[in-house]
């Protein structure tokens, strides 16, 4: 139903205008506490409440990422972690996919290995780590390849099982046309399984910092995840603080540039 | 001459746990321009003898003939339309009723013109760029039919197509899609569970038995075709069959 102001009632301007209000309210009542916890965190730093050696305080945070910013290695640490994040996540989220597309296509190879995918599945990979790091050794490759595993066998679980659960009365549809698998996938499976994609990128844009400041730590000479573990080693903990501040803020982005991406999604693909 | 023939078709599922013999010995025929209907107790093998025509499952014995020819040899298309509508709901209506012919690798300005002009006769054509989502139960079914008739099949398979539909709009759909098929000239197959919807629509309604399905008794539905089938539901002729055809299921 189209509206336009001249048809609008008065109770339905009444109710968009509560609906407005409420809106404003969470938003006043978001702003209010993130500043609350810097204020309250700050007052009790500066009161002497609290340890600062332990806890840091907003205040110092800000100098830390300033000292950082003119030193010039702010953008540094910041580029490295987010390269190895963004690539990660990129090469984990196509390959998963494209492994569940071979596997969806190939019934006897999906029988053969799911027994294995599953075990390989609830397998920690942080403790394939120090493998990782003799067979690829050491730097921005063992990072992206411990960022992909921690992705990859739970993106092509989910979008096999997907593949798997499409409807079969649509596939005898496609059947009834004389339609081959390939066409059977690319007019059917892949775009009927877009929402369990988008699902996808939402758990992995999660998972790859997750994977990316794992394989910091195992072993790296800049990005965030090794400033944390190397202020944490000098007992830094403005550094460790400030480091975790701007990870915060990149995984927000980074899950909004995925939530902006399924609003043109969906609209491409329904009214 | 006939169209479509069944000559002692039979077919055995095998599994697990064991075979199960579905239809046996299946034989009847089917003349151009009519509609028939398929009824007989649930589970007895109804649709399992719609997809067979449509070569979704090959018979274990016995073969079809199309236009005397077997079916492999034959060109002529085949639609089916299913219980639900099964429209793709990231497509526009209008691509909607382009999928048939973009699988078959056939869209070209021509047949899409001939869809196109089968939204438009329909009373669709406003609709073509809004999804399925927004279209009524009743449309949508109209929607599904022009998706199958954009192939132009000679004969169309309808499988219990109308049951997903409240019963006013049911009511509603079997004239329209009745009036539709007549227009086009398709000779069409309904394998329906209810009784007066297929003495209502069809010119002929084959009975089956239970499993393993043979055909019980065929029945010539002598109606005036001048009426759409809610005129007819109330005729006493189709009162008589329905107590014949009644009798014999139970």
């Amino acid at each position: 139903m189209k509206h336009n102001n001249s048809s609008k009632s008065n109770e339905y301007i009444k109710f968009l205008k509560k609906e407005k209000r409420k809106k404003f309210i969470v938003v006043c009542l978001q702003i209010l506490l993130l500043v609350g916890i810097i204020a309250i965190w700050e007052i009790l730093a500066k009161t002497g409440s609290i340890d600062i050696f332990i806890t840091s305080c907003p205040s110092r945070i800000l100098e830390t990422i300033i000292d950082l910013a003119k030193d010039g290695n702010l953008w540094l640490h910041i580029s490295t972690t987010l390269y190895e994040a963004i690539i990660g996540f990129a090469i984990a989220t196509i390959l998963g996919s494209i492994i569940a597309i071979i596997l969806w296509l190939n019934t006897t190879l999906r029988k053969v290995l799911d027994p294995f995918l599953v075990v390989i599945n609830s397998l920690p990979k942080i403790a394939l780590g120090p493998l990782i790091i003799i067979w690829v050794g050491i730097g921005t490759t063992s990072i992206v390849v411990m960022d992909v595993l921690i992705m990859i066998i739970i993106t092509t679980l989910t979008m096999l099982s997907a593949f798997v659960n499409c409807d079969n009365n649509k596939i005898m549809l496609l059947k009834s046309f004389g339609a081959n698998k390939y066409q059977t996938l690319t007019k059917l499976i892949i775009p009927n399984s877009i929402c369990e994609f988008i699902g996808v990128l939402k758990v992995n844009v999660g998972l790859t910092w997750v994977g990316t400041i794992m394989g910091e730590y195992l072993n790296s000479r800049a990005g965030l995840g090794y400033l944390i573990v190397y202020g944490s080693q000098i007992f830094n903990l403005d550094l460790v603080m400030a480091s975790t501040v701007i990870l915060c803020i990149l995984a927000g982005i980074m899950y909004f540039c995925v939530a902006w991406f399924e609003k043109i999604i969906k609209k491409k693909y329904s009214a | 001459m006939s169209i479509l023939k069944l000559d002692k078709v039979g077919l055995t599922y095998f599994s697990n746990k064991g075979e199960t013999k579905a239809l046996d010995n299946i034989t009847f025929s089917i003349k151009k321009n009519e509609f028939v209907s398929i009824v007989g107790p649930s589970g007895c093998g109804k649709t399992t003898i719609l997809s067979i025509i449509a070569g979704l499952i090959k018979p274990t014995s016995g073969e079809i003939l199309i236009e005397d020819k077997e079916i492999v040899n034959s060109n002529i298309a085949i639609g089916y339309m299913f219980q639900k509508d099964e429209l793709f709901e990231w497509r526009t209506i209008q691509s909607n009723i382009y999928l048939g012919l973009e699988i078959k690798k056939n869209l070209t300005a021509e047949t899409k013109a001939y869809a196109d002009n089968l939204l438009k006769k329909y009373g669709l054509w406003d609709f073509r760029h809004k999804h399925p989502s927004e279209l009524s139960g009743g449309m949508r079914q109209r929607v599904a039919l022009i998706r199958t008739l954009a192939l132009q099949p000679k004969i169309l398979l309808l499988d219990e197509a109308f049951s997903a539909l409240d019963y006013q709009t049911r009511l509603n759909v079997c004239d329209d899609v009745y009036r539709i098929l007549k227009d086009e000239g398709i000779t069409s197959i309904l394998v329906t569970h209810d009784l007066s919807e297929a003495i209502s629509m069809s010119d002929k309604i084959i009975v089956l038995s239970k499993r393993p399905a043979i055909v019980e008794s065929v029945h010539n539905v002598d109606n005036d075709m001048t009426k759409t089938p809610l005129q007819r539901r109330d005729s006493i002729k189709s009162k008589e069959l329905f107590d014949i055809i009644w009798r014999q299921l139970q």
